[in-house]
């Protein structure tokens, strides 16, 4: 990249019709000149390295404010991007929570329709109260939003289980996993 | 210009963000993405194209 931006052959290579090379060279310059949004994407807001985006996802008070007392340690969140059994991962969340439960959170490349098709592994989850089912939520601001599923672990408190989420991922902030009915997360980033 | 980034579906925003604004070849940009480098190229210009189709009449 230069002071004009990154080179556009590079960008749009070769096979591009003349009249929609202008079109998109108009685009490329607009992009140059406008600079970073002042909200660039958290994910580009620390250092690369190599396969692996860390983020910082925001942690607000609210029903959350118990889990962010357990430690930022405990909360270590990451965007891995990486080959996950033979499919396209976007990305893999690590959640983890009270008395060394953890997660790992693999987002699968969005479908056509808007769909992110997930699979959770689980270790280490008490079992819940009253035999109630886990619940997967996308949070904003504190508070439970979008619900991605719920799903049933085994006595020893792992269970690996799809789940997807039919959303725009990037209008939330973070995911935890509560039992049914209640709001405070046991799993948490 | 910033507003209609945001148009832009989840897998191909960051191939914008990191070209423009990281300075990431498309290869580097492959590379941290874990993803093939025509699949980079594919994301790259599918963005422009989109971006070009919201901006269209604003960028003549």
């Amino acid at each position: 990249m230069n002071a004009r931006g990154p080179d556009f052959d590079e960008l749009v290579g070769p096979e591009v019709e003349p009249r929609e090379r202008e079109r998109l060279l108009r685009v490329h310059e607009a992009l140059v000149e406008a600079g970073p949004p002042p909200e660039l994407s958290s994910r580009l807001a620390t250092p690369l390295s190599p396969k692996v985006v860390p983020v910082a996802w925001r942690r607000r008070t609210g029903v959350l404010a118990l889990a962010a007392a357990l430690g930022a340690a405990a909360f270590t969140v990451g965007f891995l991007v990486s080959d996950y059994g033979g499919r396209s991962t976007d990305r893999v969340i690590a959640m983890s929570g009270a008395g060394g439960a953890s997660a790992s959170l693999a987002i699968f490349e969005v479908d056509d329709a808007g769909n992110w098709p997930m699979e959770l592994d689980v270790k280490g989850l008490a079992p819940p109260a009253s035999s109630r089912l886990y619940q997967l939520w996308l949070t904003k601001n504190g508070e439970l939003e979008a619900l991605c599923g719920s799903f049933l672990a085994e006595s020893d408190g792992t269970t690996v289980v799809p789940l997807n989420a039919p959303y725009r991922l990037r209008e939330f902030d973070g995911w935890v996993v509560v039992e049914q009915g209640s709001k405070e997360p046991v799993l948490t980033t | 210009m910033h507003r209609a980034l945001e148009i832009l579906p989840e897998h191909e925003r960051p191939v914008i963000e990191l070209a423009y604004w990281r300075g990431l070849s498309q290869s580097e940009i492959a590379d941290s993405l874990g993803i093939p480098l025509g699949t980079v190229k594919t994301r790259t210009r599918s963005a422009l194209a989109r971006l070009a189709q919201e901006l269209d009449g604003t960028l003549e």
